[in-house]
Parts: C-alpha cells; structure tokens; sequence
C-alpha cells in the first residue's frame, strides 16, 4: 500500500493545480515564478475542479495577482467576481431564510457553504455553490415548509418518484425554489439521510451548535463538526465531480481549527461520540496524501484504528478515492477515473439507501439521464 | 495569413490536431478542436479574415465540436464542449455551425465579467457607437446586419461589451446570425453580402450566418465610443417613431438586457450609470427596413 | 410601523448606491443586488438625504413643502409608509437615537 500511495503522490506532484495548493499550505506562493509560471494550464486545471475562485483568492492574499500577466490576471480577477456575486446571493438568501423562520420561533442551522460563507470562515475563500442548506430539529420540519412556504419556497415540480424518494425513502423533504429569486434551499434535518448505515444523532449536533451573533436562532455547526460534516459529505454522498475542491475545503478548515490548537484528540473523540470515525479517517488521510494537510502520522493512524478497515478494504478504498478526488481535466486525469467514481457512486447509494430500494433507484437514474430528462 | 489563405485540407488538419485552430477574436483568443466538415467549412467561410494566433499567446476559451461515435449511423449529433464542460444538450449535426456561434457566446458571457455584457448589436460610425438591446421582436440582427451592409464598423450582432475599466465598447466583430425571413431581408436588401450555408430545422427555425465585413474585423482590435442606444421595435404597421427615452427608465430596461449584472453587483452599477450618463436613449419603433435605416441615419447626423 | 419620531436620524444606507438623472433615481441596494426606479418628490428626497442626514419630523416638513400641503395625519401616514417601504429596501437607516 505504501508503494502505491508514493506512487499517487508522485503523480500528484506533476499536477500544476495539486502543486498550487500545496505550495499555498506551505506559504510558499511567494515562490512561484511568476513570468514563467503555466498560468494557462493552472487556469483550466483550476476551471474544471470547481477551485478557479479558489485560486485566485489564494493568489491575492499573497499578494502576487498584480504581478501576473494581464490574460491570466484577468480570469483570475473574474473568477473572483463570480464569488463576490455568490457570497452576497448566499448571505441575502440566509437573511430571507431567516426572516420566515424566526417569525415562526424556529430555529435553524446553516450548513456548509452558506455557513462557511457567513462565518468567512477559511473555507469561504472562493467558494462557489448554488443551493443553501440548512438543517431545522425533525418535529419542526412541517412547521419550516410551511413558513416558507408564506416567503415563496415551493417544493419543485418534481415527478411523483422524486417526490417519494425525498419524503418516503430519505426522509427528508425536496429541495425548495423560491418562486422569484429562482434560489434552492435544502432544508435537512440530519446530516445523513435517516436510512444511511452511519446515524449521527441530530441532538448531538445541536448541543454544540454555535450561535450566530446579532441573529437569535440562527446557529451554525461547531468547527469540529463542521469538519466532520464536511468529510461526511464527501465521503459518503459520493459527488466527486467536486472531490478535490472538497478536499480543499478540509484542509482549509483543518488548518484554521484544528492545526493552530494542534487539539486533534477533540476531534478524534467527537468522530466517536457521532459515530463518524469512518469519514473522520479518510478525511485525515486524503487530505494528508493530496494536499500534505500537516496531520502527524500518529493521530491518522488513531483515526485509521477507530475506523476499523481491514487492510484489504484501506488498499480498496486507496485505490478509488485516490483516483476520484484527483482533478480530472483532460491535461491531468487518471487512469480509472471514470471507473473510479462510478463505483463510489454506487457505494454511496449503497451507503444511503436498504438494497431493495437501491437498484431500482440506480436504474431509474440511468433511465433518466440516457432519455435526457434527468436535469441534474 | 488569413484564414481565407489556408488551405481547406490544411485547416482541417490543424482543427484535427491537439492544439486546434488558435485565433483572436477582438479581446479573446480562441482554440478550436473538431473533427467535423460542416465546422471547417464555416470556419474557413465566416471567419475567413481572422488570423491565426502565434503559440506563445494564452489562449481564454478552449473549445471543441465533436460527433459522438455511438450516433455517427443514427442521426448523428453534435457535442460544444469548453474545456471539458458540455453546457448544452447535443445537437443534430447539420447544426454545427450554429453551436459554435452559440457556443462562443456562452464562453463570452459566463466568463468576461471584467466586462458589462449587454445582450444587444453594436455598430460604429464616425467614432460614435450606437447600441440596439436585443428584445424578441425588436429585429436588432436584422438591423446590425443591415447597417453592417450599409458601411458601419460592426463590434457585436449579440453582446455588446463595455469595459468595466475604461467604460469603453470592445468588438467581438463574429458572423452576424440571421433567421427565417430575416435571411431573406437582407439578401434582397445587399445582394453581394456573403452569406454561409443555410441551417434548417433548429430550435429558431432556419438560420444562417452573414460575413462580418473585412474592415470591421480588422479593426478589431479599436475600441469604440458609446453615443446612442436604441431600442428598436419592429411594428408590422405605422410610421417610424423615434421617442427619447428617460434615462432611469433606459437604466433599467437595459440592467435587464445585460447578461452579467447580478453578477457585477456595484462595478455593474457604477459602469451602467456611467454608459446611460453618456448616451442619447431613444425607443424606436420601425415598421420597414427601410424607413429604420433612415430614422437612424436622421439620428446620428 | 416603526416608530419613525423617536428613530433618530435617517440617512442612506452605507451599502446602497444612487444615480440620480434628472427627475429620477436608479438606486442599488449591495446587500441584494437589486436594483430600483424611483421618481418624481421621492427622487428628490433621497438626493438630499444622500447629502445629509433627516430627522422624521424634517422629512414630514420637506414633503409639505414638496407638495404644498398642511402637516397633517395623512401626510405622516404618506411619509411613515414611504419610510417603512425604503427601509425594508435598505435604501435608508437610522443613525444614533433622539436622545444620544
């Protein structure tokens, strides 16, 4: 295994954008040689995995996107437009959120990049997403739709099937669009999906919420679970289009929580407390083989206990995410990608729903997106 | 060398290769990937004045037009992808032509924010430009395409972009797309204007792409000054009516024009008051060519 | 309604932008993106507030004065609802109280 991980790692070495990122963990930006550096190359890279704004953030900070040539700056300097734009649309979003809940005494957790993006957190620098999430207690889920339903949040015009999947078999209600802004909100009320094999207790999540200042009743997750959300997400709702950008994310929100207090026993705990040693893992170790995350060798090796893989499983999962969470432009993909994530895929709807639901599900899917009605 | 000087056989070879056919257009550089006929033909016809671009040069937009094997016997299609992203639904391979042209506008639009992107045609005269925001039914191509003829510089048929640096319009100076009886029009209006193969059958009927005129496509590279925006009306009845618009009323039709406002956020704001600050607004309703060419010429004397 | 004699002193938002033409105001909120037409008295009226600061009872007489009229329950009604609209607009906020 270890032969294989070097090996990954040489690779992820070549690649400019990998290469980028690690030189920014390192605060060695200053470094690059800016007139002969393949800007072009980084650019769409960096386009492709979703982490352009990213990067461009990254390179203001270090104060190098004035010294760059015009053509590049010039993307750059756009990409950073398009997250201004975001960060305002997601702030004003959560504030109209927050005027139909608090109206109603509900209070609601934001998730992920809405969260990130409030808090201007590390994990803000660039951030693109579209939809915001939000998590309210279950008993007050009806209540929620309800409220905002009176704002103009509507369930899409979704086919009776999507319908069931969302409220029958996950749970959870469907996303919501709002009638004039055309904006979607998730409203959760678990971090997993009810039937998944992992069963985070909501309760636990909000014992150690964070209130938001100035905002009674709005809350976000604390750092720590923050960070076991995000790995959560990743690892176990089987998008990888995203996977490096994600992986992003978790070294940044590692670097700032959890490096700078070097408290990585807290988060081992927690990952045990909310049975979330599994992701926990992966999270460590991925971000420590992509992106050289400084986590000692030690407390990957604890995480790696707590999760309990056998050897064979720990090669397996090597061998996918490794390839998965690599970017995927044509200048860098890997051999097996593709193969890669579908299998995750699958893993993660195996993760997600009882078998008996899984592989008419699976075809469905497919169904949909050969007839080109899936819009996803 | 021009485009119209390479070879069929050899631009179809460099559009084969792995770097595809590089070149400029106005403020962007372009790469170009395809393996399809149709594409080489349009290229080598509608962008016959463009020039290749050296190697050094940056390329902003990668792009490809491919036919997907598994429907090469079965109603073939057409894939745009930009670098690696497919932002469409394929199309019926006779409509190649047609997702390259609105496949550069998408590239343009998602991703040129250091301009404000106004969905509208753009012509120029003695150093002042005059803006015609596209509506449907507003008969803007038409227009551009007619005053085009008619010896103004062309900048844009679809986007006009106005920098957010300088205030100034900078030209895309691209195939101006005519559609259905539009085709006609013109050709009945300037029969020596060189238009490509017609494309039937789309999701706008039938289209066709005219030729941008030389001198506008070598003036590429000149920006232009905004001085007029028109809004046009086509009205199949009536006189020609030019009636001055109230600039806060032009601020916000126009804002719902522009592909990339929301986006802008205040840049879009400030660089929107500045253009509406320096422009004559008009509404103009037409109901002939003819009598469109002369309102306008009236105007800008 | 808020209670607009005893807010302060209004002013325009930090976050909102005006252009001003003539009778009218293109104004834009930077916490939304939105962007509003505004015409005629109302116009006016935000271009002297972008200069200075208004207390409620200023803002009433400005609007008498504007439309030639008595201070009476109908204009403060007017002049409440047009504060409470550009309020919830971020167009204006308050500034301090009338007892600081």
């Amino acid at each position: 295994m270890q032969r294989g991980s070097e090996a990954f790692n040489g690779m992820f070495d070549r690649i400019v954008l990998i290469q980028f990122l690690r030189l920014y963990g390192k605060q060695a930006l200053h470094r690059l040689d800016v007139s002969n550096y393949p800007w072009e190359l980084l650019i769409r890279q960096a386009r492709h995995a979703n982490l352009l704004s990213r990067v461009a953030v990254l390179l203001q900070e270090s104060d190098l996107l004035n010294r760059l040539p015009e053509k590049p700056r010039l993307h750059f300097c756009n990409a950073m437009r398009l997250a201004e734009a975001n960060a305002r649309s997601s702030n004003w979003e959560v504030r109209q959120v927050y005027d139909a809940l608090h109206t109603a005494d509900i209070e609601f957790l934001l998730l992920k990049g809405a969260a990130y993006i409030w808090l201007q957190n590390d994990a803000a620098k660039g951030r693109l997403f579209s939809d915001t999430d939000i998590m309210v207690e279950k008993v007050h889920l009806e209540l929620a739709e309800r409220s905002l339903a009176r704002k103009a949040w509507f369930g899409d015009s979704y086919d009776r099937y999507k319908q069931r999947y969302y409220r029958k078999w996950m749970h959870e209600i469907p996303p919501l669009r709002h009638i004039q802004r055309q904006t979607t909100l998730d409203v959760h009320h678990t971090i997993l999906p009810p039937t998944s094999r992992l069963k985070p207790k909501p309760m636990q999540l909000w014992d150690s919420a964070v209130p938001v200042e100035q905002m009674p009743g709005l809350f976000t997750l604390s750092p720590i679970d923050m960070i076991l959300h995000s790995a959560t997400h990743l690892f176990h709702e089987g998008e990888f289009g995203q996977g490096l950008r994600d992986i992003s994310d978790l070294d940044l929100l590692l670097r700032q929580y959890i490096v700078a207090n070097d408290d990585w026993s807290s988060l081992l705990r927690r990952s045990i407390e909310l049975n979330l040693e599994r992701p926990l893992f992966y999270a460590l170790n991925y971000a420590a083989q992509i992106l050289h995350t400084p986590i000692s060798k030690s407390t990957i090796t604890e995480a790696g206990r707590l999760a309990r893989l056998n050897p064979m499983q720990r090669r397996w999962m090597d061998a996918l995410f490794l390839r998965a969470l690599a970017p995927s432009h044509s200048s860098c993909r890997v051999k097996g990608y593709g193969l890669a994530c579908w299998l995750l895929y699958i893993r993660s709807h195996w993760l997600r729903m009882p078998v008996h639901l899984l592989i008419p599900h699976l075809f469905r899917k497919s169904w949909m997106r050969l007839t080109g009605k899936d819009n996803h | 060398m021009k485009v119209a000087e390479i070879s069929l056989p050899k631009l179809s070879k460099q559009l084969h290769s792995k770097e595809g056919f590089r070149f400029r257009l106005g403020a962007f550089t372009i790469a170009l990937i395809s393996s399809i006929d149709k594409v080489v033909e349009h290229l080598h016809f509608a962008y016959a004045d463009f020039e290749p671009l050296p190697k050094t040069e940056l390329v902003d937009f990668h792009v490809s037009l491919t036919s997907p094997a598994i429907r090469r016997c079965y109603r073939p299609q057409v894939v745009f992808s930009f670098d690696d992203h497919i932002p469409f639904l394929p199309l019926p391979l006779s409509q190649a032509s047609a997702m390259f042209e609105w496949g550069l506008n998408w590239c343009i639009a998602n991703n040129a924010h250091h301009f404000l992107i106004l969905h509208a045609a753009v012509v120029e005269k003695n150093g002042r430009a005059l803006i015609l925001p596209g509506s449907p039914g507003s008969g803007k191509s038409t227009l551009c395409a007619a005053l085009a003829c008619q010896g103004w510089r062309l900048l844009s048929d679809e986007m006009a972009l106005l920098s957010l640096a300088d205030g100034l319009i900078y030209p895309v100076p691209r195939p101006v797309s005519l559609k259905n009886q539009s085709i006609q029009i013109i050709r009945e209006f300037a029969p020596d204007a060189d238009f490509g193969r017609i494309v039937t059958d789309t999701a706008k009927g039938d289209i066709a792409h005219l030729r941008p005129p030389r001198a506008s496509v070598l003036s590429q590279s000149e920006t232009a000054e905004p001085a007029f925006l028109v809004f046009p009306h086509y009205r199949s009845e009536g006189e020609s009516e030019l009636k001055m618009l109230s600039k806060g009323l032009a601020f916000m039709t126009l804002a719902k024009n522009a592909f990339n406002f929301n986006i802008l956020g205040r840049e879009g704001f400030d660089t929107m008051a500045h253009l509406i600050d320096r422009v004559e607004c008009f509404d103009f309703s037409y109901p002939s060519l003819a009598s469109a060419l002369a309102g306008i010429d009236g105007l800008v004397r | 309604m808020v209670d607009c004699e005893n807010a302060g002193l209004y002013k325009k938002n930090i976050q909102t932008s005006f252009y001003f033409t003539n009778d009218e105001c293109v104004t834009y909120c930077g916490l939304s993106g939105d962007i509003h037409l505004i015409e005629g008295s109302n116009a006016r009226f935000l271009n002297i507030l972008s200069m200075q600061p208004m207390s409620y009872l200023e803002i009433v007489s400005y609007f008498a004065d504007e439309y030639d009229c008595e201070i009476d329950p109908n204009l403060h009604d007017h002049v409440k609802s047009m504060i409470d609209h550009y309020q919830k607009l971020s167009l204006l906020e308050v500034i301090g109280s009338k007892n600081s």
